[in-house]
């Protein structure tokens, strides 16, 4: 290892993990010791983490409170390091933290509002995408449908809790004063961009089944048939629509015909 | 209906309505749509949020320990609380 | 390297642009010399691209990047170079600047500004990455001294020496952040005549000024105050060694109302309109 590595990495590793400070680092300065300086760097590591986290998660940060979230977000810091230069790829794995976090285990729907807030994350700093061109599609005969490879850019979520309007209700724009009641029900939910708005909308059991079976690469000649199997009134027009104006079409491929 | 007829009818729609312009998000029938925007996280400055300085950090690190029960609109969601509160106040768990 | 200088830039002052003010400086297109962003918060398109180039039809903007680590010893992350280039051709910023300092190394990931040893190693280290850098990019990147709560017993120069030494062998420009240098005066007995007197003021391309807070005897770079009367008193020396060049006031947390930072913005215009070079 180079000197500058072992310095670099012995300097991350008293920021990061609490190990003793190099001896390399000068002990003493005019106003201060070398154990306030190193305090100074950990709560800035710490404290840019939090605010990514609470960048990222904003609707968990109204539901548990500034207080309870920075305590939440300390702990996630502990067991997950970062390991992006950018801010806006930490904390991808809050869901799974959550569904373990003893202190949340009274708010059993936080795990999938974090999943939620996670994909309108990722959505709102995706890169942009050109939209399927129909153009280009209306080239294809009808006999290569059934052969056609969708590519969508929506993440459909699934939750046991009416996640979406919880989530709904702490949008800025919406009045504070809300009712909801967990017992609402299960849902289904499409996390998709368009333009600059990042969207969350409801999706139909038989809706979700086809585009999940079309997220996973199956043509779509088989996604449709496997649906209609076990949704027998799966509406593939108003599905495709429906993408459409989510602008969560993106492009298509066709599948070799064996 | 068999497989080709279902896939001509429903993308001979989505061509039809998509082209002409028909199909735009604005009548959009179930759709929920809400804007969100963020405060980009990379920035240049140290950080005041949390524990401001070194010394404080050391003591503020123990009593948000203590502040371990969610305090925020979670309360107003009905149904929410599936075990009573009493289990819940955290010990410390550095 | 013959690389395109950074001469787009104003000479005038300008204000870092962060989220609460992108609405109001849209809708009022206060007079302003430029504005700077943070290079990382428009990866990606959607919102925040759409907004920086409608800012861009109104402002210069200079792009300020925090997440290069150009002293790290993790390998320069090339997504993210390329992520730059990207945003590069769709901003044409007037100015590409980047930290002397690292964020990365030996599987660790440290999301700050961090100081590292002045050495020969480190030298012919952050110069390859400049290189690199500037070769991509086509053009001049300007690299800021950094504030410091520590430094190192193994350095064998300088920040200032370092810096100096870059431009040689690079070709960079130098952003010159007036408060960090007051922060290291203050927290690491830096000589900042020394540091004014060693790095070539022709590569001088941009002047910084913040606020900082005092934390344990320590001065914590937080940019979340006006900037102090000793710091206003730095810049007017600088003013007069180096000359006037175009000036950024940053302001990045407890973020004021935009007139607060505007009148920042004009203090700054006052001092470099009364210096003549």
């Amino acid at each position: 290892m180079s000197d500058l590595n072992q310095t670099l990495s012995l300097f991350a590793r008293a920021i990061v993990s609490g190990e003793a400070v190099s001896t390399e680092i000068i002990a003493a300065y005019p106003n201060y010791s070398c154990d306030t300086a190193i305090e100074v760097y950990r709560n800035n590591y710490r404290g840019n983490l939090h605010d990514a986290l609470a960048c990222a998660y904003p609707v968990i940060v109204q539901l548990v409170g500034d207080d309870f979230f920075r305590f939440l977000a300390k702990k996630y810091i502990e067991y997950n390091q970062s390991s992006s230069t950018n801010m806006h790829d930490y904390g991808a794995v809050m869901a799974n933290f959550l569904a373990d976090f003893e202190p949340v285990r009274q708010l059993p729907y936080l795990p999938d509002m974090a999943r939620l807030e996670w994909a309108c994350h990722v959505a709102y700093y995706a890169d942009d995408r050109v939209p399927l061109s129909l153009e280009s599609l209306a080239q294809i005969p009808a006999a290569r449908y059934a052969d056609l490879v969708l590519q969508t850019a929506g993440q459909v979520i699934r939750s046991s809790f009416p996640v979406a309007a919880i989530w709904q209700a702490h949008q800025s724009a919406m009045s504070e004063d809300f009712h909801l009641d967990l017992s609402d029900g299960p849902g289904i939910f499409l996390v998709s961009r368009r333009d600059c708005f990042v969207e969350v909308s409801e999706l139909s059991v038989s809706d979700a089944d086809w585009l999940q079976r079309i997220q996973s690469g199956q043509s779509l000649g088989a996604a449709t048939m496997e649906t209609i199997e076990r949704y027998p009134d799966f509406d593939l027009q108003a599905a495709l629509l429906n993408l459409l104006a989510c602008a969560a079409l993106t492009s298509f491929s066709l599948e070799t015909t064996t | 209906m068999n497989k080709q007829a279902i896939l001509t009818t429903a993308i001979g729609g989505l061509l039809a309505l998509g082209l002409a312009g028909t199909a735009s998000a604005a009548d959009h029938p179930m759709e929920k749509c809400f804007g969100i925007s963020k405060a980009g996280m990379n920035d240049c400055s140290s950080k005041k949020s949390g524990h401001s300085c070194a010394g404080q950090a050391t003591k503020n690190s123990d009593a948000n320990d203590f502040v371990s029960v969610p305090k925020g609109t979670c309360n107003k969601i009905a149904g929410g609380v599936l075990m009573e509160s009493g289990d819940m106040m955290m010990k410390k768990a550095m | 390297m013959n690389l395109p200088a950074n001469d787009l830039l104003p000479c005038s002052a300008g204000i870092g642009l962060r989220a609460p003010h992108y609405r109001e400086v849209l809708d009022t297109l206060p007079a302003l010399g430029w504005v700077e962003v943070h290079n990382e918060n428009f990866f990606g398109g959607g919102a925040p691209l759409r907004t920086l180039l409608k800012v861009r039809e109104h402002y210069p903007v200079s792009l300020h990047g925090v997440g290069m680590g150009l002293a790290s010893t993790a390998p320069l992350n090339e997504q993210h170079l390329s992520a730059l280039q990207r945003l590069c051709d769709a901003v044409q910023p007037v100015a590409i600047s980047e930290h002397l300092c690292w964020n990365s190394a030996d599987g660790f990931v440290v999301n700050d500004l961090l100081p590292f040893p002045y050495t020969m190693e480190a030298l012919s280290h952050v110069a390859r990455r400049i290189d690199r850098v500037q070769e991509k990019l086509g053009r001049q990147l300007l690299v800021e001294n950094l504030s410091s709560y520590l430094s190192f017993a193994q350095s064998e120069m300088t920040e200032g020496e370092f810096l100096a030494e870059l431009v040689r062998r690079t070709g960079c420009g130098i952003l010159f952040d007036v408060e960090n240098l007051y922060v290291n005066v203050c927290n690491l007995g830096v000589d900042a005549r020394a540091f004014i007197d060693v790095i070539p003021h022709e590569a001088v391309k941009e002047y910084h000024l913040a606020g900082y807070s005092v934390c344990d005897g320590c001065l914590v770079d937080t940019h979340n105050h006006p900037v102090y009367p000793e710091v206003w008193a730095l810049y007017e020396y600088v003013l007069q060694h180096i000359g006037p060049r175009p000036t950024l006031i940053e302001w990045d947390s407890d973020i004021p109302a935009l007139p607060v930072l505007l009148a920042e913005a004009a203090k700054a215009q006052l001092r470099m309109d009364g210096c003549h070079e």
